[in-house]
């Protein structure tokens, strides 16, 4: 019953909202890539629109073909033992995430999850009746996941661990080693292992993606969450999979058909197109990034701000707990009266961590430095002059007497 | 197994399982398939047209978690004006809508009135969102639901009715003097009406505080494929209802908003053309039926006939069996829809005329045989 955002999670939200009423709003906000789907991909569910499979459903679990690809990937990529009937497509990597804590999530049984963490997930286990147990990751450690602090939070209730690597929003990946110590854990605590490697293909700097679920003996507790929204720009496809064991699959299916009975047919035909067809799109994009990301870290340099950047977490996002905690000094503090900024400090100091997460997915080269700028401009101003009333937060403002350069 | 003990016994009761019926499963060449739920030919070219145009411009991205605005305005568009376009969430296809709805707005308990028979997963909707569902039998009244009839099921506990017009089994609408009457009993009794008009092509024109209205486009536009539905609520009920449709699946596909604008909005002869053809089918059918024996029920509303079988002797189940091995057509149990649904299979008129005439022969030879 409990469906209330949470409060991350409804601030997530207002803010989204609150831009789409905004004029000239730069979103490093969500995850939602500025890249275009690659174009045979277009090709391919143009061809299936024209075919008229859009007036049919697909079998609930997903249109074979697509299973089976997806099936076909896993095993060549991320050495898991899986095959079609592993695999149950959903409506984005979020339906996955849902249907996941409903199925596998008793009222009182606790999962584990690394903090900071998406939001989305507080609300999927809520609604299990699951409770959340929090295990801090640091910047000094570069958001690695320690596996002794996972060994202090199990109890006699923990059913299951979240492990999402690359991690959303730090940008850490957990290290082979801990991955190595965290399946002792899953073995001798008899825990499930669920892990969302939907940034997995976002790795810099000659680090490598390791999914969990290929290491010996954890086939059967790990369930591997993925999508096509980050991979190949298909956010608005919708179009994710769970691959698990064969019997959770069979009963997380019948329980698909309730919440929407299966994913688009044509987004499905499109997914198919991009795990069979070229890879260099993948490649192309992840230069891209890699290029912003460079680009980034140069202007903040430029500002004298630090952000974290250890390895090995090279990802696509970055965290610049440093500048939010110069806004907290300078903005925050100075117009804490203000009711725009209060919203403005609970976003940007998302889950009272005070880390500003910078997307780079959604903004072309010069918008990530105008973005960056803008902020500094804005701290600039507000520094000298006393604040006044103010409808909305400033910093969604971008022109004008608001900076922007 | 490492199901949730709960979630397991949930899934356990689940009566009814997905019929291999709902997507495009071919049948044995020779038997001829009357138990399609929905039209599996695509609508004229302008939809996938509009859906690559809309790829070409972009529309790859997560969009706005109610809906594209002009799908909205074309969902008010539709509704007459009686909807509000900030008061519609566009949903994955009409069993999200109903799902997120019922899921964000049913308490622990509460009971919710619905139709036997009526559509195959909504005591499974129900039951998720730890609702009771409270059958009201309409066979009695010739699949009539009445305001009478429903009132005689409320309890202390009852806070929903949802409406099916057309119902999926029978066919029928529900009046609008029968409605009024329903939102009469639910002003009285502080209840909130679910219209759930996914097989409508012209919704009910009325506009109520208490209803909440849902559609979609899998039915008579031909597109379930693309999963494209809606809710309409006011903001009360709306808001719980889009916080939890983006938990579950952030927004609706983006292509898809693009080729339901284009169906809403784009020629309509070729939906005209097809209700002309329905109706050609069903008075066909409803004389050869009739004279053959059976009785079916007279709907104009959609592409159904609900049709009385009890002469053979047969159960729904036993009837739909025999159909298929003796006599190579396929047909949907009446019982798929609900147990009042005994004695009743439901014929789809979605075949072209010569097939059905011949199916219809077809269906004559089970009675002779039977008799």
């Amino acid at each position: 019953m409990t469906h209330k955002p949470t409060n991350g999670t409804a601030i997530r939200y207002n803010l989204m909202d609150l831009a789409a009423t905004l004029p000239d709003v730069i979103s490093l906000g969500r995850g939602d890539p500025d890249l275009a789907t690659p174009a045979h991909i277009l090709v391919a569910a143009k061809d299936a629109a024209h075919r008229g499979e859009g007036a049919r459903l697909t079998p609930p679990a997903g249109l074979p073909e697509l299973r089976q690809a997806i099936a076909d990937k896993l095993h060549r990529d991320n050495h898991l033992p899986v095959e079609a009937e592993n695999i149950l497509v959903t409506t984005g990597g979020q339906e996955a995430m849902f249907l996941l804590m409903q199925a596998l999530l008793d009222p009182g049984d606790e999962i584990l999850v690394p903090d900071p963490r998406y939001t989305s997930y507080d609300q999927a286990v809520a609604m299990a009746g699951g409770q959340l147990t929090l295990i801090p990751t640091a910047e000094h450690s570069a958001f690695d996941l320690d596996a002794d602090a996972v060994a202090r939070c199990i109890t006699s209730r923990t059913k299951a661990l979240l492990l999402v690597t690359p991690s959303n929003p730090t940008a850490g990946i957990i290290t082979e080693a801990n991955l190595r110590r965290i399946t002792d854990l899953a073995h001798q605590h008899n825990l499930i292992i669920i892990a969302d490697e939907i940034y997995e293909q976002f790795v810099f700097d000659g680090w490598r993606h390791l999914s969990i679920g290929s290491l010996p003996g954890m086939a059967e507790r790990t369930f591997t969450l993925n999508g096509f929204s980050k991979t190949y720009a298909m956010t608005g496809w919708r179009v994710g999979y769970l691959a698990a064991p064969v019997d959770f699959i069979q009963a997380t299916t019948r329980f698909k058909e309730i919440t929407n009975l299966t994913a688009p047919t044509i987004s499905q035909w499109a997914a198919t197109a991009a795990l069979t067809g070229p890879q260099d799109c993948v490649a192309d994009m992840r230069a891209t990034y890699d290029e912003r990301r460079q680009l980034a870290k140069h202007a903040l340099d430029d500002m004298d701000v630090s952000y974290s950047d250890r390895p090995p977490r090279r990802v696509l996002y970055l965290c610049q707990r440093p500048l939010v905690w110069l806004l907290g000094h300078r903005i925050l503090l100075s117009l804490a009266s203000r009711e725009s900024c209060h919203a403005l400090s609970r976003h940007w100091l998302w889950r009272g961590l005070g880390r500003l997460r910078s997307h780079f997915t959604s903004a072309t080269e010069a918008e990530i430095v105008g973005s960056v700028g803008a902020h500094e401009k804005r701290i600039g101003k507000n520094v000298s002059d006393p604040p006044s009333p103010s409808p909305t937060p400033r910093f969604l403002r971008r022109g004008g007497g608001q900076g922007g350069g | 197994m490492t199901l949730a003990p709960s979630f397991a016994r949930s899934l356990a009761q689940r009566a009814v399982t997905w019929p291999v019926t709902l997507y495009a499963s071919k049948p044995e060449s020779g038997v001829i398939d009357l138990a399609q739920s929905y039209l599996t030919e695509p609508p004229p070219s302008h939809v996938a047209l509009a859906a690559g145009e809309a790829l070409d411009k972009g529309a790859t991205h997560y969009v706005d978690r109610s809906g594209i605005k002009p799908l909205r305005e074309a969902i008010v568009n539709l509704y007459e004006g009686r909807v509000s376009m900030d008061d519609i969430v566009v949903t994955s296809g009409a069993q999200e809508a109903l799902f997120v709805t019922l899921r964000a707005l049913l308490k622990p308990g509460d009971e919710v009135l619905v139709p036997d028979p009526g559509y195959w997963l909504i005591a499974d909707t129900i039951r998720n969102a730890e609702g009771q569902t409270v059958f009201v039998p309409t066979a009695a009244d010739a699949f009539q639901l009445s305001a009478g009839r429903l009132e005689a099921h409320l309890t202390p506990r009852t806070r929903f009715i949802i409406l099916f017009s057309p119902n999926p089994a029978t066919g029928l609408g529900i009046s609008p003097t029968e409605l009024a009457n329903i939102l009469a009993l639910a002003h009285q009794h502080n209840l909130i009406v679910i219209l759930d008009e996914a097989l409508s092509l012209s919704p009910q024109p009325i506009s109520d505080e208490s209803l909440i209205r849902i559609g979609s486009l899998s039915k008579h536009y031909r597109m379930s494929g693309w999963r494209m539905g809606w809710v309409s609520a006011k903001p009360e009920w709306l808001g719980p209802i889009r916080d939890l449709k983006q938990a579950l699946s952030i927004c609706s596909p983006a292509v898809s908003q693009w080729a339901a604008v284009a169906a809403l909005t784009g020629p309509r002869d070729w939906l005209t053309q097809q209700e002309t053809d329905f109706a050609v089918r069903r008075d066909y059918a409803l004389n050869a039926l009739t004279r053959m024996g059976f009785a079916p029920i007279d709907s104009d509303e959609t592409y159904f006939l609900f049709v009385d079988v009890r002469s053979t002797k047969l159960s729904s189940a036993g009837f739909v069996e025999f159909a298929l091995r003796e006599v190579q057509v396929r047909v949907m149990p009446g019982t798929h829809f609900g147990t009042e649904g005994e004695g009743w299979v439901r014929l789809s008129l979605n075949v072209p005329m010569e097939q059905l005439s011949v199916a219809l022969n077809r269906l004559g030879q089970v009675l002779s045989k039977r008799r």
